[in-house]
């Protein structure tokens, strides 16, 4: 009781979520009446980073960092509005196909919010979109980043389960397919309602130079994705070579990428991943001690008063989730209902972990685009102009359709795991 | 607090304000000093991690794999986490829940931060605490910096133990964590001055960094 106070008390104060994690697992040993735990702590600390499966994290981040300097983001857009631009509101769905397709690149939803709100928003709003509508499908198609492989958080829920990363990335394709086509969907319905703009329209060979131009930028998931699905790398691998990669197509292929940037790539991808990484060793030192006092097990008592089935107590966590998703971000929510919940799920419920996990991640992602914190709707908000308020309004339908996702995937495990069988 | 410095009036690349106290100018080029410090570290440590990768992949594709190559890869993002986490508390780059204090007027908002901030520093100094528990500097001088003996004596193995590919003490690994307290003090406290008043907020553009959107 006393760990819990002090953690709301700091976490409402202000306290970075990591510290947060830290200073309550103090607090717990402080009134645990075992001081010996003060020994391990600092080990404890250290071993939450000492994994393998995260050395992906860095690296997927660095080809995002890569990826945005090597002009490569541009290319995936003029690749899609020769597939799908000259349709009525095409430019809508060249929004999500394209960021279906960087997403298989970028592992992160807000990073990939911020780079797609520059690019689609101006065009679809120069094309006669509501800016509104622009900026909030652009921060919808964005959730598709921590969905699609590579990801930022399967890689830390992986670490967190104990499950490999390959399959959490690869348990992953499916709904983020299944997302893009029902996105697709409600943009033909409100394209009709509405009467969105056709894309200008393009000769065959106009479309056919614009795709070999582009071609060279689809090495890039190729080679991360294919690597990892066809057994070739595993997903630290992957990530590596998908960074040479965008490095050698930015630099040889688009010209837009400098090598002697290299250094300042590495400082933001070093600095970001670390927050991430921070997070991991703070949630494995606060895991530690509610599995001292077991905490999972008292609270797995109270759910299965409730829940008597592995799909209700899914349904319950989603609803849990969504509300926490509300009002705290992707990784730390990740962080902080993992090391809780999982347990439960598994030895409770026998529900797969990498089911569970894509779950989980698909309910903190839609959290991102849920009010009040929503952190997508305020990135786009803040490279567009838009309202943030206003955006969560006009893209209810994309919001209705992701909970149907939800819902499907919590009903029916195979979605998930379907390609690892 | 010093009515002179003004908190709008950013200074550049970390440096202390030259009209703030002496022992407050003095944290703060501390912490000038070691972010610099770890700023080289993050790049190098990230080079090498690429590196690293890169080299196993090549070297299991041509049949001569290195055992080594997975432990250093992952001991360099056990050193990355750490010393990137006491940076990003000086870059004031970690998430924090901003929901109450939003809500706050500027003068309890205010307050609130400092109060946040000095729980960082409460926490390095803990931190500070378990590591001396930990690694027990004064039983290992006591045993004559003999492992063994401070084994048998104590029952804390850990300056007998060797990292399993490397074969690396890992204690000498394990130094990061003592490090970080030090120089998680030392940021955080700097960010407690500026919070205060006491300094200008100082600015990072050696980052060339955002805000910390690229990770969820």
């Amino acid at each position: 009781m006393l760990t819990l106070a002090a953690f709301a008390l700091v976490l409402l104060v202000g306290v970075p979520i990591g510290l947060c994690l830290c200073l309550g697992a103090i607090v717990y040993i402080a009134d645990s009446g075992n001081p010996l735990l003060f020994n391990n702590y600092p080990l404890q600390l250290f071993g939450g980073v000492d994994s393998y499966g995260l050395i992906a994290i860095p690296l997927f981040i660095l080809i995002g960092e890569i990826m945005n300097a090597g002009g490569i983001t541009q290319r995936i857009v003029q690749m899609a509005m020769a597939f799908v631009g000259s349709l009525r509101a095409g430019l809508a769905y060249v929004n999500v196909l394209a960021n279906m397709m960087v997403a298989s690149i970028l592992g992160s939803a807000t990073a990939q919010v911020a780079i797609m709100s520059q690019i689609m928003v101006p065009e679809m709003e120069r094309k006669g979109y509501d800016k509104t509508f622009a900026a909030g499908l652009t921060a919808f198609s964005g959730m598709l980043g921590p969905i699609i492989p590579p990801s930022v958080m399967f890689v830390v829920y992986s670490t967190l389960a104990q499950v490999a990363v390959s399959d959490m990335l690869v348990a992953g394709i499916v709904p983020g397919v299944i997302l893009t086509v029902l996105f697709c969907v409600i943009i033909a319905i409100l394209g009709a309602i509405h009467g969105f703009p056709a894309g200008e329209r393009r000769t065959w060979r106009e479309r056919g130079r614009t795709i070999l131009d582009a071609a060279p930028t689809l090495l890039i998931p190729i080679v991360i994705v294919g690597s990892i699905l066809g057994g070739v790398a595993n997903a630290t691998e992957s990530a590596a070579v998908g960074a040479v990669v965008a490095a050698l197509v930015g630099r040889f292929f688009t010209g837009e990428f400098r090598f002697s940037r290299l250094p300042e790539m590495l400082l933001r991808a070093g600095v970001y991943s670390a927050i991430v990484l921070f997070l991991v060793a703070a949630a494995s030192v606060f895991s530690w001690v509610l599995v001292y006092g077991k905490i999972p097990q008292a609270l797995a008592a109270s759910v299965q008063q409730i829940a008597k089935d592995p799909t209700t107590f899914l349904l319950l966590v989603s609803l849990a989730l969504l509300v926490i998703g509300t009002v705290i971000d992707g990784v730390p929510g990740l962080i902080m209902t993992v090391p809780i919940l999982l347990p439960i799920a598994t030895e409770v419920y026998g529900i797969d972990p990498r089911h569970f996990g894509v779950v989980v991640v698909v309910n903190l992602v839609l959290g991102l685009l849920s009010p009040p914190v929503g952190l997508c709707f305020f990135v786009a908000a803040a490279v567009t102009g838009a309202n943030p308020g206003r955006m969560f309004v006009v893209t209810a339908p994309f919001f209705a359709v992701a909970c149907v996702v939800l819902l499907l995937l919590c009903l029916y495990p195979s979605l998930s795991l379907v390609l690892l069988k | 607090m010093n009515a002179a410095t003004s908190p709008q009036r950013p200074a550049n690349d970390g440096q202390a304000a030259r009209a703030a106290a002496w022992p407050v100018r003095a944290v703060l080029a501390i912490s000038a000093f070691i972010l610099r410090i770890e700023r080289l570290t993050i790049i190098a440590l990230m080079a090498l991690l690429l590196a690293l990768i890169l080299l196993n992949v090549v070297t299991r594709y041509s049949g001569s794999s290195i055992y080594w190559v997975d432990e250093s890869a992952v001991f360099s993002v056990v050193w990355l986490a750490f010393i990137g986490g006491s940076a990003m508390t000086r870059l004031r780059l970690d998430f924090a829940m901003s929901m109450l204090t939003d809500k706050l007027s500027p003068a309890w908002a205010g307050r609130a931060k400092v109060a946040a901030g000095l729980c960082v520093v409460g926490f390095a100094v803990a931190l500070a605490a378990m590591c001396v528990l930990w690694l027990d500097p004064l039983g290992i001088a006591q045993a004559s910096f003999d492992p063994k003996k401070f084994a048998a004596a104590s029952f804390n193995f850990i300056y007998t133990e060797r990292t399993q590919t490397l074969g690396w003490p890992t204690w000498v690994l394990y130094l990061i964590v003592p490090i970080f307290s030090v120089t998680l003090f030392f940021h955080a406290l700097a960010n407690v001055l500026e919070d205060l008043r006491l300094s200008a907020v100082a600015r990072f553009p050696s980052f060339k960094l955002g805000n910390s959107q690229g990770i969820n």
